[in-house]
């Protein structure tokens, strides 16, 4: 594992979970500052996967489209709780590495709100898109899980079950309830399960669909400008 | 001619002003000053389209008060009752239309910007803050009609081979678009990649870079800045004197209308349509200049 990747997971065991919890006192709109803040820590880990040079601007060009392919894919899709978001995060991180999958996550969750509108659940869904973003980047690491359709169709129906899915509704457990007990978590969690299914089902077809030309894309421009790579290209 | 030739920062603190007295102002003298101007001003500059959407606006503000007065019951004078037993007020009827009114005059304001503001305004106001930024802009302002010339681009060559948007059955359209979305996505990364590239290579994000601009602050704009700033203390002067004020629930209480009110309706009469004026006399002007030939 390289620093980055540690980096990656302290912040997002330590650091992202600490902002979350002083962030829901913040009175008002205070999400927005929680927000920004949590793209200010993201950058920590993504600047360090470059270790001794700086980030271009064309790795930065190519995480905004991929952002941008994100947000079309959340707001395109007529179907309520039936979005291609998941996936393209997803295949980001599996193409770039978690920290990278981690910011699109985030910035896609950030952004697209304005079309579905903001709340105090902005930061949570920011920390469960860039969660799942970043779980697929550990997964697919180095090749050592084959990047077959199928497999990453079945990876995705799963990550949105049991991780994305059930992160998502911590943000009702802890915004919304009078008081945390363990009938109303799973109360929470149970009812929060059709709608992880749909969006599972969608993640598997957009994986299926999308995974291979998008990673194809992807690893294209890699290979071709070096891109989120160190210095030794790696 | 007028009012785009003006510096850009004088356009951006006329806007500014005018759309937060449009959105603020809830007296309707003012609120119908400011609406006839931004629609003068849209037609005078973009003719008949401005026209059709001034006039569609109308019906949707009416529609919104409709719909705001059978959700809202304040007000004392009631116009009936509806089928479940709320009172439709006259009050909460004249606030929806209040309402309605100061969001469509901000629309249209909008609609004035659009045609003032070009995007080189608008990169050389965000270069004064940070030319970087300002060199992102550019470049991406500048994508969004290259990406749409290269997908008319794929579509006439996918044609030639069988492939475009309305040729074969729907699924093969279906299959069609798909195909010429994602040639475009690997256009545009790739293209935005070497033009990021080039940028640098050019040396665009060297320190001390400032961005090249026609603009200058000559006689004319320190001209319309004072008269803007005086007709803009006017307007303050009548909120500080209470000319603004306005009730709407329970009762409409208005500020007792005295002759001075009509100096700060006329004051920011004259502030929402100073371009508008601009434009006029500029034209009168080249008339006349060009009669003399």
């Amino acid at each position: 594992m390289k620093k980055s990747n540690i980096a990656m997971l302290l912040v997002f065991l330590a650091l992202i979970p600490l902002t979350l919890f002083l962030g829901e006192k913040l009175p008002g709109k205070g999400y927005y500052i929680t927000g920004v803040l949590i793209i200010a820590e993201l950058m920590l880990p993504f600047f360090m996967m470059f270790e001794k040079r700086r980030p271009q601007a064309r790795e930065l060009v190519v995480i905004a489209v991929m952002c941008t392919i994100a947000i079309i894919g959340r707001v395109a899709i007529p179907i309520p709780h039936f979005k291609a978001a998941y996936a393209v995060i997803m295949l980001t991180g599996i193409a770039f590495g978690p920290e990278t999958g981690f910011i699109v996550g985030a910035i896609t969750a950030f952004a697209s709100n304005f079309f579905y509108g903001q709340g105090a659940y902005m930061p949570w869904q920011m920390m469960a898109y860039g969660a799942g973003g970043m779980l697929s980047g550990f997964v697919f690491l180095n090749n050592k899980v084959p990047r077959k359709p199928w497999i990453m169709a079945v990876f995705g129906f799963l990550s949105v079950i049991l991780w994305i899915g059930p992160l998502l509704d911590t943000s009702h457990i802890f915004l919304m309830m009078p008081e945390i007990n363990f009938s109303s978590v799973t109360a929470s969690l149970a009812s929060g399960f059709p709608v992880n299914v749909s969006q599972g089902v969608c993640t598997a077809l957009m994986m299926f669909l999308l995974g291979k030309p998008l990673l194809e894309k992807l690893d294209r421009i890699k290979l071709k400008y070096g891109m989120m790579e160190d210095e030794n290209g790696v | 001619m007028g009012f785009e030739l003006c510096h850009p920062a004088v356009n951006l603190i006329y806007f500014t002003v005018v759309i937060y007295g449009m959105l603020c102002f809830r007296h309707p003298a003012f609120l119908i000053v400011s609406y006839l101007s931004a629609a003068a001003y849209s037609i005078k500059r973009n003719g008949i389209r401005a026209f059709v959407f001034d006039a569609a606006l109308l019906p949707l503000t009416g529609a919104f008060a409709l719909y705001y007065s059978s959700y809202t019951h304040f007000g004392v004078t009631v116009i009936q009752q509806n089928f479940i037993g709320n009172s439709i007020t006259v009050e909460s009827l004249v606030y929806g239309v209040v309402l309605g009114l100061s969001v469509s005059g901000a629309m249209i304001w909008f609609s004035c910007i659009f045609s003032v503001f070009s995007s080189d305004k608008v990169i050389y106001l965000f270069g004064k803050a940070s030319p970087k930024l300002s060199l992102f802009l550019s470049v991406l302002l500048r994508m969004v009609p290259r990406i749409k010339k290269e997908a008319g681009k794929i579509n006439t060559a996918q044609r030639g081979i069988g492939r475009g948007v309305n040729q074969g059955n729907i699924f093969a359209r279906l299959r069609n678009c798909i195909r010429i979305f994602s040639i475009l996505i690997t256009w545009t990364t790739d293209s935005l990649t070497s033009v990021s590239e080039s940028m640098q290579s050019r040396g665009s994000l060297l320190r001390g870079r400032k961005a090249f601009s026609i603009y200058r602050f000559d006689n004319r704009d320190r001209a319309y800045v004072i008269g803007m700033f005086v007709c803009i203390t006017l307007t303050v002067m009548g909120v500080m004197l209470k000319q603004t004020d306005i009730v709407y629930d329970p009762k409409i209480i208005i500020a007792p209308i005295t002759s001075m009110s009509y100096v700060f309706y006329i004051g920011y009469a004259v502030l929402c349509l100073m371009p508008l004026g601009l434009e006029l006399w500029t034209e009168y002007k080249f008339r006349k200049a060009r009669k003399a030939i």
